[in-house]
C-alpha cells in the first residue's frame, strides 16, 4: 500500500471499446487498476508504477477477488470509476473491514427469527385472551434489539422479568394510593424514573441495568394506563407483566430452537480475520519505515481495533451462554490477549523513526530474515500449518542470539543513539509479535480445544463507582418528562394519552444515550424530531388506508413479520441506538394496538399517532434544551478526561489502580474516534474533524507510552541519579499534561501551550552521552541498551505529546460554542 | 391566544387556528434560525434550542393576533 495518499481510479474492460477510450482521461497523478479479459496482452496499455492490470472475467468470483486483493495491495483507496457495471459496485461496498457477505446472511437470519418471535409471541397473547396484547411483539423487537446470541437474550429476559415485576407493583402501589395528591404521586415518580434514566447509562459494561430500565417502562405503562381509572390498576400491571413473559418465551423458544447463534463459532472466525487484518497492516508499516513513507495507517488500525471491541463483546456474549452466566473462557481469553499484544506491537512500529539508509547491510539484512519469519509466523496462524512452531523459534532465537552477540561486543555504538535505540526497539517488537504469533499458533484447532476451558480465571478487577455527573443529567431529564408528559396527558388531556408518557421518556433515553454508540446525540435533534413526525404522519396514512384490510388476521400478520422483519436487519447492521428505531418499535405497538379484528374508530388511529408524536416532542425538547450532549462539546470534555488521567498514571502515587487509568487512557481516544465520526456537521466542523483525525492515533500512542513510563520508573526506583532524572521529566510532562487539559477545558484563542522543545533536546543530549558512557554506568545495571531504550521511550514521549500540542492549537476550540442544531 | 376562531377546512378536516399558528411559527423560527446558524452567530447564544422554542412561541402568538386582528 504504497500510495494512500494518491486518488486512484478503476477502468473495466480497459483493454478496448469505451474502457480503452476513458483511459486517457484519467488525470495525472491518479492511480490506476485496469481490468479486462487480456488487458495483459494490450498493445495499447503497459504496466507501470502507477498502472495496475489485472486479466479476467469480472463476473467470476475469483477475478473479483484478485482484483480486490490488487486494490488493497497497490492501490489502496478508489475515487472513481470508469466503465463499471454493477459487479464493480459490489466490490467496492467489500472494502477492508466493511462486513462481508456471511454476515449479511446473519443479518437476514436474525431478522427473520425477530419476525417469527413477534408473530408468536402475539398468536400466544391473543389465545390467551391478555389485554394489551402489544406488549408482547414490543418486548420481542426490544429484546433481540441489540443481543442476537440465547444467552445474552436470556440474561437479559431475566432482568426484564425483575424489572417488570419491580416496576408493576411500585406501580399499583403509587396509582391506588397516592394519585390523589398529585405532588407525592409526581415526585416519587420523578425520582424512581430519574435512577432508572441514570442506571440505563451503565448498561453498555453490565446487564443488570437493563432490570432499571424495564421499571421505569412498566412504570409509566401503568401509571398512564390507570391513572384515569385506579381501580383497574393491578388487573392493568398483571396483565403487562403476563405480556412481557408472553415475549420473553416466544423470543428464547425462537431463539434456541430456530438456527442459535454460537459466539464461540463467531469468536473463531473473527479472530482469524482480525489475524489476516494484523498481517496487512504489519507489511504496510514495514513498508512505510523501509521506503521512509508515511502511508496512512489509521483505517486499517481502525479496522483492527473495532475487531478487537467485537471479540471482547463476543467473549462476553460466550462467558453468558453458561448456565450460571459465568462460563470459563480461558481459550478465548487467552487468544485475545495475545490479539491485543499483537495489535500493540504492530502498533508499536508506526512510533519508530528508523532511518533505513542510516542501518548498514548486516543491521538490514537482520531485519529482513525477521520480517521473513513473521511472514511464515503469521501463515501458520491461519491454517492447520505444515511447518512445525519450533522450527521457526529457533531461527528467530539463532538471530536473537546474534543482535545479544552484538550488544555485549559493542558492535552497536557505530550507529547514532536515536537510530540505535529505535533499531532494538523494532527487534523488540518483533521479538513481541514473534512470541504472540507462536502463542497463536494453529488458531482454529487453538479454539476448539474445549477441554483447556476448565483452566480458572480470574475476575476482572472491581472498579470503584462514582457518582457520574453526566448521568445525573439525563437522570433528571428522564424524570422530568415522564412528570412532565403525565402532567400534560391528566391536566391537558393530549391525544393518545397512554403512550405520550412512554414516548416521552424512551426518547430521553434514546438521544442522551446515542453519542458513545457513535451517534450524534442532541446535535439536529428538532430536524430528527420534524422527520420523526413526518414518518409519523405517513405511518398514520398507511394505516388509514390499511385499517380495513388489517381486519383480515393473516394480513394484519404478515404486516407485523414484515415491519419486525425490517426492524431486525437494519437494526442489527446499526450501530447503537439510532431515533429511527424508537418510530419501528412505536409502530408495531400502535399496529397492534389498534386491535383491527374489531372496527377501529378512525379517531383512536389518529389519537394513537399524535401520542407518539407528542410524546417524542416532549422528550426530545427536555433533552435538547437542558444540558444537550453535543459532539463537539464531548470532544473537548473527552480529551480534558485524557489529560487528567494521563496526569494520573505520571504521578509518583496514582490516583485510583494503575490498569483503571491504563484502560482509561486506552478506551478514551476510541471514544474521540466514535464522536469524531458524527462531528461532521458544516463546512467548519468538517475541517476540524480532519484535525481530530490526526490527533486520535497521537492520542492513543501517547497513552500507551504513558503506561510504559510508569513501568519504566519502577524499573529505576533504586537507582539514585536515573531515578531522581526520571522523576523530573515525570514532573515535566505531567505540568505539559495539566496544561494540555486546561487549553481543551477552557478554550481561548489567545491560549498557547508551553513548548516542549527544551525537554526534547535535553532528552537527545542523554541519550548521547548514554550510548558513549553506558557499559560501564552504575546506574545502567550493566545493560547500556536497555537504558537506552528506555530513555528512548521517554523521547518518544515527549515527541508525541509535543504533536499534541502542535494539533490541538492548530484546532479552533473556541469556536466551537455554537449549537449547530439544524 | 384566540381559541374560540373557526377551524381551517382543509380538504374535509377541520384544522385548528392555534395548530396552523404553531406550524406558522414554527417554520419562521426555523429559517431565523438557520440563517443565524449559516452566520455563525448561534454561538453567541447560551442555549440555542431554549432560543428556538421561544421564538417559535413569540411567532405562533403573533400569526394568531395578525389572524384575529
Amino acid at each position: 500500500m504504497n500510495s494512500k495518499q494518491k486518488p486512484a481510479a478503476m477502468v473495466t474492460g480497459a483493454s478496448r471499446g469505451i474502457g480503452l477510450g476513458v483511459t486517457p482521461l484519467i488525470k495525472p497523478g491518479y492511480d490506476m487498476l485496469g481490468t479486462s479479459l487480456s488487458i495483459s496482452q494490450s498493445k495499447q496499455l503497459r504496466l507501470s508504477s502507477d498502472r495496475v492490470l489485472i486479466d479476467g472475467d469480472m463476473s467470476k468470483e475469483e477475478t473479483t477477488a484478485k482484483v480486490a486483493a490488487a486494490a488493497i495491495e497497490h492501490v489502496g483507496r478508489m475515487d472513481w470509476l470508469a466503465n463499471p457495471d454493477r459487479r464493480a459496485f459490489h466490490l467496492l461496498q467489500r472494502a477492508p473491514g466493511q462486513p462481508s457477505e456471511w454476515l449479511d446472511r446473519i443479518f437476514v437470519l436474525h431478522a427473520l427469527k425477530m419476525g417469527l418471535a413477534g408473530v408468536l409471541s402475539l398468536f400466544v397473547a391473543q389465545a390467551l385472551r391478555l389485554q394489551y396484547t402489544e406488549w408482547a411483539p414490543f418486548t420481542v423487537m426490544v429484546l433481540m434489539m441489540v443481543h442476537p446470541h440465547p444467552g445474552s437474550i436470556a440474561l437479559k429476559s431475566l432482568f426484564r422479568v425483575v424489572g417488570t415485576l419491580a416496576g408493576a407493583s411500585l406501580g399499583v402501589w403509587l396509582v391506588s394510593d397516592y394519585v390523589s395528591s398529585p405532588i407525592l404521586f409526581l415526585s416519587v415518580t420523578f425520582l424512581v424514573m430519574g435512577l432508572a434514566s441514570y442506571k440505563v447509562g451503565q448498561l453498555s459494561s453490565a446487564m443488570a441495568p437493563y432490570g432499571y430500565f424495564l421499571t421505569g417502562v412498566t412504570l409509566i405503562v401503568v401509571e398512564s394506563s390507570a391513572i384515569a381509572r385506579p381501580d383497574q390498576a393491578w388487573s392493568i400491571a398483571l396483565s403487562r407483566a403476563e405480556e412481557t413473559f408472553v415475549g420473553i418465551v416466544a423470543v428464547l423458544i425462537i431463539n434456541s430452537l430456530f438456527r442459535p447463534r454460537s459466539p464461540r463459532q463467531e469468536f473463531q472466525q473473527l479472530a482469524r480475520s482480525a489475524v489476516d487484518q494484523l498481517e496487512h497492516l504489519t507489511n504496510a508499516e514495514l513498508q512505510n519505515i523501509k521506503e521512509g513513507t508515511a502511508s496512512e495507517v489509521l483505517e486499517q488500525q481502525t479496522a483492527v481495533l473495532r475487531k478487537l471491541l467485537s471479540l471482547d463483546s463476543l467473549l462476553l456474549a460466550e462467558r453468558r451462554e453458561s448456565l450460571y452466566f459465568r462460563a470459563n473462557t480461558a481459550v478465548l481469553q487467552k487468544v485475545l490477549n495475545s490479539l491485543r499484544n499483537l495489535f500493540q506491537a504492530v502498533s508499536e512500529l508506526s512510533r519508530l523513526a528508523i532511518d533505513w539508509r542510516v542501518l548498514n547491510g548486516r543491521f538490514e539484512k537482520q531485519l529482513e530474515a525477521a520480517q521473513d519469519l513473521l511472514k511464515h509466523g503469521f501463515a501458520n496462524v491461519g491454517r492447520t500449518s505444515v511447518e512445525d512452531p519450533s522450527m521457526l523459534a529457533t531461527a528467530f532465537q539463532t538471530l536473537d542470539d546474534e543482535i545479544n552477540h552484538w550488544v555485549r561486543a559493542g558492535e552497536l555504538q557505530e550507529l547514532p543513539a536515536d537510530q540505535l535505540a529505535a533499531y532494538l526497539r523494532c527487534w523488540n517488537s518483533f521479538r513481541r509479535m514473534q512470541n504472540e504469533l507462536l502463542n497463536l499458533y494453529d488458531l482454529p484447532n487453538q479454539l476448539q480445544r474445549y477441554e483447556q476451558d476448565t483452566v480458572p480465571q480470574s475476575d476482572p478487577p472491581k472498579t470503584q463507582r462514582k457518582i457520574d455527573r453526566r448521568l445525573v443529567m439525563v437522570g433528571v431529564k428522564g424524570g422530568l418528562a415522564t412528570v412532565v408528559s403525565l402532567f400534560l396527558v391528566e391536566w391537558l388531556h393530549l391525544p393518545g394519552p397512554t403512550i405520550v408518557p412512554v414516548a416521552a421518556w424512551l426518547a430521553v433515553i434514546f438521544t442522551s444515550y446515542q453519542i458513545p454508540s457513535g451517534r450524534s446525540g442532541h446535535i439536529r435533534a428538532f430536524r430528527n424530531l420534524l422527520l420523526m413526525a413526518l414518518y409519523g404522519i405517513v405511518a398514520l396514512l398507511g394505516l388509514l388506508v390499511l385499517t380495513p384490510f388489517l381486519s383480515n388476521y393473516w394480513f394484519m400478520n404478515l404486516i407485523l413479520f414484515c415491519i419486525l422483519f425490517a426492524h431486525g436487519y437494519f437494526a442489527s447492521k446499526t450501530s447503537g441506538l439510532a431515533f429511527w428505531m424508537l418510530g419501528t418499535i412505536f409502530l408495531a405497538l400502535v399496529l397492534v394496538a389498534l386491535n383491527t379484528q374489531k372496527p377501529v374508530p378512525f379517531a383512536e388511529i389518529v389519537d394513537s399517532c399524535l401520542g407518539v408524536i407528542t410524546g417524542f416532542t416532549v422528550g426530545v425538547t427536555i433533552a435538547r434544551v437542558l444540558w444537550p450532549r453535543l459532539p463537539q462539546k464531548e470532544l473537548k470534555e473527552a480529551t480534558a478526561r485524557f489529560c487528567d488521567a494521563a496526569q494520573s498514571a505520571l504521578a509518583e502515587t496514582p490516583a485510583g489502580s494503575m490498569s483503571s487509568i491504563n484502560s482509561t487512557l486506552s478506551a478514551l481516544p476510541l471514544d474521540i474516534a466514535r464522536t469524531t465520526a458524527v462531528l461532521g456537521v458544516n463546512g467548519f466542523l468538517r475541517q476540524e474533524q480532519a484535525k481530530w483525525n490526526r490527533l486520535i492515533p497521537v492520542l492513543m500512542c501517547t497513552g500507551d507510552q504513558l503506561s510504559r513510563l510508569t513501568s519504566i520508573r519502577g524499573k529505576f526506583i533504586d537507582s539514585q541519579e536515573l531515578g531522581f532524572y526520571l522523576d523530573g521529566l515525570h514532573q515535566d510532562f505531567r505540568t505539559w499534561m495539566d496544561a494540555l487539559g486546561r487549553f481543551f477545558r477552557q478554550p481561548d484563542s489567545q491560549k498557547i501551550l508551553p513548548s516542549l522543545q527544551g525537554l526534547i533536546d535535553h532528552l537527545k543530549q542523554r541519550l548521547e552521552g548514554l550510548t558513549v558512557a553506558d557499559p560501564s554506568h552504575p546506574s545502567s545495571n550493566g545493560s547500556a541498551p536497555e537504558t537506552l531504550i528506555d530513555v528512548h521511550e521517554y523521547l518518544v514521549t515527549a515527541e508525541l505529546m509535543r504533536l499534541c500540542g502542535d494539533i490541538a492549537s492548530s484546532l479552533r476550540l473556541a469556536e466551537y460554542s455554537g449549537d449547530y442544531f439544524l | 391566544m384566540n381559541v374560540s376562531h373557526p377551524e381551517f377546512d382543509i380538504l374535509g378536516f377541520l384544522v385548528p387556528l392555534s395548530l396552523v399558528a404553531g406550524v406558522v411559527g414554527f417554520v419562521i423560527a426555523w429559517f431565523i434560525v438557520a440563517i443565524l446558524e449559516r452566520l455563525r452567530l448561534t454561538r453567541y447564544f447560551g442555549n440555542i434550542s431554549l432560543f428556538f422554542i421561544a421564538l417559535s412561541v413569540l411567532l405562533a402568538g403573533l400569526t394568531d393576533w395578525l389572524v384575529n386582528l
